[in-house]
């Protein structure tokens, strides 16, 4: 306690040591005149009493500094001293500031909100309950991974699994069509059971969510999510018993559940898993997922293990194996890998950053050398030099990540506005906590690593020669070679992945998408129809919109190229099948002008006709590479095959039909653009054996003029068959394309600036260096030249160093570049890791730039007039 | 005068000043005098150790100090034992008592 006091008095003198000062000379002169007064009583004459007591206290400056050191600021004080100096020094220097500031503000904020993101996306656990148990099951069967669950399966799961303490199926992203406030739209859906939200431990915002009785029954009412409150209602406080129109029906609003966008973001409707609909019966429609909370103890092998006995025991499943992912894996696991490499990226700048800074602050602190020299030889303590150059430093420091923190806040917040890259769990992007204590420890690894220039200066001050007015520095620091070695190493690592990201991304869009993507429009058709009247009514909208003099031609197709395709199986007629083991390819239900609209060339055979119709023979056409993995250098025209079209929603009568195969069209790439074409085949809608049309199509209008300017006659035309037809997504195909590139081309754009940054950094750090090296040489330089030594052989001299470095910097980069490559080959397309072109256009643009940032420093010193030079002690 | 008083190592005069003290509060000057008294004149505190002492035992936390009125209503420092300074004051003194034991052992020894 009296020690608290003590502190609190000395931290008060830190603004009234004067104060401090005068007490302590007062209680000193209290003593002397006690003493004086003391030595008057023993007899003592006046002046020998007052001398007397003077002459006790010996060396009374000394006692007061004493005292004053005790009670005084002490470190507190020389603390702020050194701030204030540093202040007043920095003020002066503005320009250098400025330019310390904003390289570490760079490196610091660049790292934070990579690290945010890595953070936010990567390592932030799942925010529901004892989310490191929730686990999402999938199946593997024969050739296929990663093959959802069936509804049989997920009835044995639940009544014989022993592992879980919850199981939840659902089935995110289908689409209901609807009306709110007189305004039809598409909603999306995701479909759950009783169990999801209780396993997520996530509870109503308001109202109620389904009664167990309610999962029964197909009807409303419906409940929302926040997001559709918020938008679609305004965040109406009276929401619950309101009435929208979904489905042709008036539906009221049960409940709001809170938003989960970590799992299923941008869900408008919470709709009920039926388990009495017929496609929930049939073992080989996997499409549920379904995600699982392990009991505390288990382990997920035993869990799968178990899982997979209880899937054996269903028909046809002998080969069948359960898999249990991490949740968040699952969701996250694809942008593992980029943000990975961002993240190296990001700390490869920042080691540059760091030198740059190590070799300004070097550069700066020569300059005050003799400064240094003419304080030490005052009597000045070595330490306390150390300590004021080391604040100053530490100033800087504290000012650059001020401007870095405030940097990453604002990029992170743009990452998350603006969606940028695409990334899952996007929404949750924001800085927090573990981010500031990162930055933080960078912020003082950086200020370690920048207290190591002073201390290193300090060994070297030579103070004869600092006095004299020369070179105070003894010997050249071989510090200099290392920067440049390390900052050309880690500027190639950068230059050569940004070669490869952008070599890829050329790779991508100029890779053969199978179809003609220009002058295309598409847009999202969700009706109410669910059987053969669907037919009739896609085949009016097709009618009135292939009339319009915009139009070319126009069609509607379940798949979206580069997008996505459902699954099918098939039968051959010509071969032996294994029920267990069923050819899957990707299958697509189209009208007849599908190919001609989308602009698929036709190899063999033919394309739909309008005969193609339901009294017709079933057709089916197939895509080249179906028919190389089938028919191998055969024919398959007029060979038949079976399909089994899977998904939920479809209906099975049983025995799936014959078709025969009557075309074969060229590869599209229906899922990706940068994946491979599988196996694919298309039949007429018309022809669908169940008697049911999808109620939801993809409409494809090729156009004569600029597709967007076709929009609204499309829509009009559409509007025109159903005034309440909602019409969704109305988007370019180009620019759907471009969506789908979204991620690749945010690592791209962000390790190409990486890239960018590092080069420029790096050229001033290499022209920094050599112009200084070259300055403390200029006496050396004078010689030479007064003895006879050419411009060109200076010349030849420092660049021919200065090269050489830069030379064992680009080896040693090109051998990283190497690792960093192989660690990036998921993001790479169609290029492989040793890449030439990166490489060598890497190399020539370091060098180039390396080359020029070493030539001018070089050339002015070199020209340099010799009487001058040696004049300059 | 004993112009040979004997040189007090730096923790000795600590444990005096604190015993001191624990007699109740003083100012400087008076701490020196009333050493001397209860030496019985064999020991004198020099002002150059003296007051470096109380300073850096004020920074221990074992004494106070604030500003006071003197005998003869002059204005003085008074410094006064704080509770850790009572408690340090028993630790140095058996330390002391255990040290002199022992040494005296050694010194008689014949």
């Amino acid at each position: 306690m009296a020690k608290l006091r003590y502190w609190l008095r000395r931290v008060q003198a830190l603004w009234s040591s004067q104060r401090v000062h005068d007490e302590i000379a007062e209680e000193m002169r209290f003593h002397i005149e006690e003493r004086t007064a003391e030595n008057l009583r023993c007899g003592m004459p006046a002046e020998e009493a007052l001398r007397e007591a003077e002459h006790r206290f010996g060396h009374l400056t000394r006692i007061r500094e004493q005292g004053y050191e005790l009670r005084g600021g002490g470190w507190m004080e020389s603390l702020l001293r050194d701030l204030g100096h540093g202040v007043r020094l920095l003020r002066r220097r503005i320009g250098f500031t400025l330019a310390a500031s904003l390289t570490l503000a760079l490196g610091i904020g660049a790292n934070t909100a990579v690290f945010s993101v890595m953070e936010s996306v990567l390592l932030r656990p799942l925010p529901y309950e004892h989310a490191e148990r929730l686990y999402v099951v999938r199946e593997q069967m024969a050739q296929q991974d990663n093959l959802r669950v069936s509804g049989p399966d997920f009835e044995d799961f639940s009544q014989q699994s022993r592992s879980f303490e919850f199981l939840s199926s659902s089935l995110p992203y289908f689409t209901m069509a609807g009306a709110v406030n007189g305004n039809p739209r598409t909603f999306t859906v995701a479909g759950v059971d009783e169990k999801f939200f209780p396993e997520l431990g996530v509870k109503p915002l308001m109202g109620r969510m389904y009664r167990s009785e309610e999962y029964h029954v197909d009807s409303c009412p419906m409940v929302v999510s926040a997001k559709f409150w918020r938008e679609q209602l305004n965040g109406d406080p009276h929401v619950i018993g309101r009435v929208f129109q979904l489905a042709g029906g008036p539906c009221e609003i049960a409940g709001v559940m809170p938003d989960i966008p970590d799992l299923y973001p941008n869900i408008e409707i919470w709709a009920k898993m039926l388990p009495e609909l017929e496609f929930m019966h049939w073992r080989q429609n996997k499409f549920l997922t379904v995600i699982v909370r392990l009991k505390p103890g288990i382990f997920p092998q035993q869990a799968e293990q178990e899982l997979t006995r209880i899937l054996r025991q269903g028909d046809g499943q002998a080969e069948v194996n359960a898999r249990l992912l991490p949740l968040r894996d699952e969701l996250v696991g694809k942008v593992r890998t980029q943000l990975i490499i961002l993240m190296g990226s990001v700390l490869l700048v920042l080691v540059i950053t760091c030198m740059n800074m190590i070799y300004l602050l070097l550069a700066r602190m020569s300059g005050r050398a003799t400064e240094v020299a003419v304080r030490l030889s005052l009597g000045a303590r070595p330490t306390r030099i150390l300590r004021q150059l080391v604040t100053e430093n530490l100033l800087l420091v504290a000012i650059g990540s001020g401007l870095g923190i405030a940097l990453a806040f604002n990029l992170v917040r743009m990452v998350r506005h603006y969606n940028l890259g695409a990334i899952p769990r996007g929404q949750q992007i924001a800085m927090n906590g573990p981010v500031l204590i990162f930055s933080m420890v960078v912020a003082l690894l950086l200020s370690i690593a920048l207290a190591w220039g002073p201390y290193t200066l300090l060994g070297r001050i030579n103070i004869q020669a600092g006095l004299k007015g020369g070179n105070a520095i003894s010997g050249r620091p071989r510090y200099f070679r290392t920067l440049v070695l390390s900052e050309v190493c880690c500027a190639t690592v950068l230059l050569v992945a940004a070669g490869l990201l952008v070599r890829s991304f050329w790779m991508v869009q100029h890779a053969d998408p199978g179809f003609t993507p220009d002058h295309l429009l598409t847009a999202y058709v969700r009706t109410n129809y669910y059987s053969a009247e669907g037919a009739a009514y896609f085949d009016r909208i097709l009618d009135l919109v292939s009339h319009a003099p915009e139009v070319q031609s126009a069609a509607f197709a379940d798949c979206y190229p580069a997008g996505r395709a459902s699954t099918a199986t098939i039968q051959f007629s010509d071969r032996p099948n294994d029920p267990a083991n069923p050819a899957s390819v990707e299958g697509c239900w189209t009208s007849t002008d599908f190919f001609r609209s989308i602009g698929v060339p036709l190899r063999r055979g033919r394309l739909f006709s309008p005969h193609d119709n339901a009294d017709a023979v079933p057709v089916v056409i197939i895509n080249q590479a179906l028919a190389n993995k089938y028919w191998p250098n055969k024919d398959p025209l007029g060979k038949r095959i079976a399909i089994s079209y899977l998904g939920p929603g479809r209906r099975n009568t049983g025995q799936p039909r014959f078709r025969e195969i009557v075309g074969v069209v060229g590869d599209v790439k229906q899922k990706a653009l940068d994946l491979p074409a599988l196996p694919a085949l298309y039949m007429p809608f018309y022809q669908d054996e169940t008697h049911h049309v999808n109620a939801a199509m993809n409409l494809f209008v090729r156009t004569r003029v600029d597709p967007r300017a076709a929009s609204a006659t499309v829509r009009q035309q559409v509007l025109q068959v159903n005034r309440e037809q909602p019409l969704d997504r109305m988007q370019t195909m180009d620019d759907a394309l471009f969506a789908t590139l979204a991620p690749r081309r945010f690592s791209l754009v962000l390790l190409g600036s990486f890239a960018a940054l590092a080069l420029v950094l790096c050229a001033i750090g290499i022209y920094g260096t050599i112009a200084f090296v070259l300055s403390q040489r200029t006496r050396e330089f004078g010689i030479r030249i007064a003895v006879g030594a050419a411009r060109t052989d200076l010349l030849s001299m420092v660049l021919k160093e200065g090269m050489l470095l830069v030379g064992a910097g680009l080896v040693l980069g090109g051998g990283l570049a190497v690792f960093f490559g192989r660690a990036m080959s998921n993001l790479l397309f169609a290029i492989s890791p040793f890449d030439p072109l990166a490489f060598v256009s890497a190399v020539i643009l370091l060098l180039s730039v390396a080359a020029v940032a070493c030539f001018v420093p070089a050339w002015r010193s070199s020209g340099i007039d010799p009487v001058k030079a040696l004049r300059a002690e | 005068m004993a112009k040979q008083k004997p040189e007090l190592p730096q923790g000795t005069l600590d444990m005096l000043v604190l015993k001191a003290l624990s007699l109740g509060p003083m100012h400087g000057y008076g701490i020196g005098q009333r050493i001397r008294q209860l030496a019985g004149d064999m020991l004198q505190v020099e002002e150059g150790t003296l007051y470096p002492a109380l300073y850096r035992i004020e920074g221990r936390g074992w004494i106070e100090s604030e500003w006071g009125v003197s005998g003869n209503n002059r204005r003085a420092r008074f410094y006064r034992l704080t509770k850790s300074g009572r408690k340090q004051l028993a630790v140095e003194e058996s330390q002391w008592e255990h040290l002199s034991v022992a040494i005296n052992k050694v010194m008689q020894a014949t």
